[in-house]
Formats: structure tokens, sequence, C-alpha cells
């Protein structure tokens, strides 16, 4: 049984549509990143499975069960961290993971929990007076109380500093290995790829492809480039490099050639560069995560 | 029923660290202090149903007020500032959010209220004050009544109002709608408007007589005309007088009936309205 089964969702909010006819599933175990630029629909995805916003048309299905109809069920086996989340009236970091997991009906050291997400120190404080980084790791802390089988976590990573978001990945993938499905929104695709199984990116509404980061890569592509700046370019470097075994495009700009190859032609690239005349600079990455992401996005990120 | 239960102590407790809630407390001491000290220094001349009637009458007024501002934020105010949603992402339907806010401000009010009477009791009997334990109790069970008309008017408004301005000026319209009064002028409205914008002469119609009688505040005390006299005469400022031919309307299980709808429909309408709404 999958964990998460939209069909044929669509939400309109007055004239404006948010969701066209989606379709979704993720697999049970399953941590799967919901990609796409802000508007694309994501939170609304998020808010139907969780019943804050109910579907204009479609259903959608969590644990077999219905979203609407059986909201507080698809609730107690589900940790969320939702977005535009306030703070429980005055009460403390302890008060609110005790609360949670009150309510969840489940035991749990709320200090562990709070230890876990990095904020045991500041357990006793109101949560009023917190940063940003300081609530998303509550509430992330709140989503894990009572060991859930779904999380469903809405811009994680959101607010945090880099230790906050490497601490957030961590987390994901512990909870995943525990054998909990987790399903996340982000629109940064870089912090999906270490953790995510499948992704799927949305925009405006559609998703618009669906696969393990490596797939959408070979769908898109080159997987990697090589730019190498250089004092003077001999004509014929362009030809001898394009011939090259795993090089896709190579081009010229300002003095530097850019090469989209897999990451082992990176070095005859490179080499044949230095060959031809002086090497002044030479930087490597794998851009075309962003670039795919632009690619299935019309830019609009 | 355990989650509701959880949402109604969370939601009493919130008050603690309301400035509002002191300042409440203060007024409703001082009412509690201020009557039983008056009562306690004329002990040889106050009756022994005086202090629990004056300080219902009192309570009329503060205990109303008070329901209504220490209420009508209660849903809305967590919708729009996200704490809503964190409650809708842990497994509490809406319902338990809205019923378990009315518990707890129930709970809330009817203590501030019992708390200025058990205040007013105590120093008039130490004092040396007869007190008529019948009334002291009755008094309570209308307060206890009254509150929860008011505090289910305003969770219900609460519930469901999509932002705070529309409740806020929500809540302005239920104090002038039944502590001014308002509820009976809007009979006149409608007459002048029958009559061809022209100002009604003539005994009031039937349908207006009732409608004055639909009141909370008058079906309250036409509920309990017979059974406490003395502490229905409170109303008085509030509701129109019943008419000596007694008519059904004006019955005391009319009156009661009445009362019954008026807690249980407007929280319940809020509650469907919220049930309803995207968030």
């Amino acid at each position: 049984m999958a964990a998460i089964d939209v069909s044929g969702v669509t939400k309109q909010f007055g004239g404006v549509t948010a969701l066209q006819n989606l379709d979704l599933t993720v697999e049970e175990g399953e941590v799967f990143g919901f990609l796409g630029p802000n508007g694309a629909g994501k939170s609304t995805t998020i808010d139907i499975l969780l019943d804050h916003v109910r579907p204009t048309a479609g259903s959608a299905r969590v644990f077999g069960m219905d979203a609407h109809d059986q909201s507080v069920a698809v609730r107690e086996r589900t940790g969320v961290l939702p977005e535009g989340y306030g703070p429980l009236g005055q009460m403390t970091a302890r008060t609110h993971v005790e609360f949670a997991l009150q309510a969840k009906g489940a035991d749990g050291d709320p200090i562990a929990l709070l230890d876990r997400v990095g904020i045991a120190e500041v357990s006793d404080r109101r949560v009023v007076d917190f940063s940003k980084g300081m609530k998303q790791r509550l509430m992330l802390a709140m989503a894990l109380a009572g060991e859930p089988e779904l999380l469903i976590l809405d811009e994680p990573t959101t607010g945090l500093d880099p230790n906050g978001a490497r601490a957030m990945r961590r987390i994901v993938q512990e909870e995943a290995d525990r054998g909990a499905t987790v399903f996340f929104s982000s629109h940064i695709l870089e912090q999906v790829e270490a953790v995510c199984d499948r992704v799927g990116i949305l925009n405006q509404g559609h998703l618009a492809a669906v696969d393990t980061i490596d797939g959408l890569r070979e769908a898109a592509g080159a997987t990697g480039q090589v730019q190498v700046t250089m004092d003077t370019i001999p004509e014929s470097l362009v030809g001898t490099i394009e011939g090259l075994d795993g090089v896709t495009s190579v081009s010229i700009t300002d003095g530097t050639l850019t090469a989209g190859c897999d990451n082992r032609a990176k070095g005859a690239v490179v080499h044949h560069c230095y060959e031809a005349g002086t090497v002044e600079d030479v930087e490597t990455s794998e851009t075309s995560l962003e670039d795919l992401f632009v690619s299935y996005t019309g830019g609009g990120a | 029923m355990n989650r509701l239960l959880q949402i109604a102590r969370k939601d009493f407790r919130d008050s603690i660290r309301e400035r509002q809630l002191y300042v409440t407390g203060a007024v409703f001491l001082l009412i509690g202090v201020g009557i039983g000290y008056l009562a306690g220094s004329n002990a040889e001349s106050v009756g022994p149903t005086e202090v629990p009637r004056v300080t219902l009458l009192a309570l009329v007024f503060f205990s109303s007020i008070a329901a209504i501002s220490l209420s009508y934020n209660q849903v809305v105010g967590k919708r729009s500032s996200g704490e809503l949603r964190v409650l809708l992402s842990l497994p509490f339907s809406r319902s338990e959010v809205v019923f378990g806010t009315y518990l707890g401000r129930m709970a809330l009010i009817v203590g501030l209220s019992i708390a200025s009477l058990v205040v007013a009791t105590v120093l008039a009997v130490v004092m040396g004050a007869p007190i008529a334990v019948d009334s002291l109790i009755g008094a309570i069970i209308v307060i206890t009544t009254l509150i929860a008309v008011f505090v289910s008017l305003a969770v219900g408004l609460s519930a469901g109002s999509a932002d705070t301005t529309r409740a806020s000026a929500g809540a302005f319209g239920l104090f002038i709608v039944f502590l001014f009064r308002l509820w009976d002028g809007a009979t006149i409205a409608v007459r002048y408007v029958l009559n061809g914008f022209a100002f009604p002469s003539g005994p009031d119609p039937t349908w207006a007589k009732v409608w004055t009688h639909l009141q909370p505040m008058a079906a309250l005390r036409n509920a309990i005309a017979d059974g406490l006299p003395t502490l229905a005469e409170v109303f008085a400022p509030y509701a129109a007088s019943i008419p000596n031919s007694q008519p059904v309307y004006t019955e005391p299980w009319f009156g009661a009936l009445v009362v019954l709808a008026w807690i249980v429909l407007p929280v319940t309408l809020g509650y469907v309205q919220l049930r309803s709404a995207d968030l």
C-alpha cells in the first residue's frame, strides 16, 4: 500500500488554479523530495494531505485512508512540520513537545527530542521569543514525537543555518533508516539531493517530472561541467574536445571554455587544454541540478 | 474525549499569561470585596438575599463583557498566528479545537465569577451579615448559564470569522446588540420600515413582543422568574418586562428552551463554518 496516493487533485482558490489534476504516489519507506519554485502548489498539496484545505476535485489518501474523512486517523500516524506555523500560546519548548506527545498518545522524553534537534539547552524558554531557526527545529522535534510512520515536512530547511540544514538532513536519513516514509518539500534542489530516493518536480500546479535524481540527470543529458580559462584558445581545441568520449557540449565565452561532460571526462578536457595553451583557471561543477530544475520549471524559480 | 480536554486545559492555561486576565480578575475581585464589605458594614439591616442578588447584578454586566472580550479572539487569533495549523497538524479535529476552547473559556470565566461571589459572601459572613445559601447557589447557576451563552456567542464568532478584524467587529456588535439592547431596538427599525418609513404608533405587535423575549437575557430571566424571582430582577436593565397576561413565550419552560438554543447554536454554527473553511 502506498503511503501517499494523490489522484486527480485539482484545487482552485477563487479563480486561481493552484493544482491541476495532480497524480502522485509515494511508497512506504521512501524519502520523497517535492520540488518546485515558490507558488508551484507544494504547500497546497501538503495542506490537502493534512485536510487544512479541501480539493476542488480528486482525492488524496494516506495509508489508504481518505485525507478528509479520516484526517484525524491520518494525523495520528503522521508527524508534520507545517508551513506558516505559530507557537502554541506562551508555552516553553519542553511543553510544546509534551503537548505533541500527549496529542499523539505517545510516551517519549521531550528533552531527548529537543536534544536531537539541537535545542535542549533552551527547553524552558518561551517559544515566542525563539528565532526562526529555533522555532523550525522545535517544529521538527514535535513532528518526530511518537515515532510517526510518515513525516510530512514543508520547506524544513527554511530559516536554518548550514549546520541546521545538515542536521535536518541527518535526521531525515535517520528517520528513513527507522523505516519511516518521508515526504518533504523544498525549492532548493541541492538540499534534497543527498537524502531523496525520488523527487517530484512541481511547476504551476502540474507534476513536471518524477524520478530519481540520477534518472533526472540522465534525462537532461549532461551530468556536470568543467570551465577552463586560458590566455588564448586555439580554434582547433573546440573540435578536439567535442570529440572526447563523455563530452556532450562545448562553448566559449570571454576566454573561458565550458564543456558539459561526465565527471570521468573532466580530466581529459583539462589535459587537452593544458597541452593547447596556458591555463589560468579551472572550475568544475555538477551544475546540471540547477539547470535541470530550471529546465523543468521554465526558469520561473 | 482526551484530546477535547487537552485543548480545554491548554486554553485555560494560556489565559494565565494574558495581561487582560489580570485586569479582569482584579475587577471581579474588587466587585466581590466591595459588595461584601458594604453588606458587612450594614450587617443589621441587609437582607439574606442581598449579597447574592447585588453581586449577580454586577456580574451580569461584567461577566458578559469578560466572556466576549476574553473569548472572541481564541480561535481566529490562532488561525492568523499559525497556531491553528500546528494544532491541526497534530491529531486534533476541528470540533475538538472549537469545543475544547469553549470549555476552557467557560471554566475560566465561570471560575472568575464564582470567585467574585465567594469573596463577597465570605467577607459579608465574616462581618456578620446573613446569607441565604439557596440564593447564593441560585446566583452561581444563573451566572454560569449566562456565561455559557456569551462564551458560545464569542467562541462561535471566533470560529466562524476568517480574520481577526471581522471577529473584533463582531465582538463589538455582541456588546451593542445584547448589553445595550439593540436587539429590542431592531423591532422599532423593522416597524418603521413596515410603516412606510414613518414612526409606528400603537402597541407593539405580537411578533415584536415575541422577538424581545427571544433575547438570551430576557429568556434567562423568564426561565427563572417563578423559581428565583429575586434574582430574576437583575435582568431588568437588559430585557423587556413580562406582560401581565403571561403569554406562552414568557413561560419558564419556553425561556429555558430559548436559553438552551443560545448556548448550543452559536458555537455549533461557528464550528460548522470553520469545518468547511480552507485554512
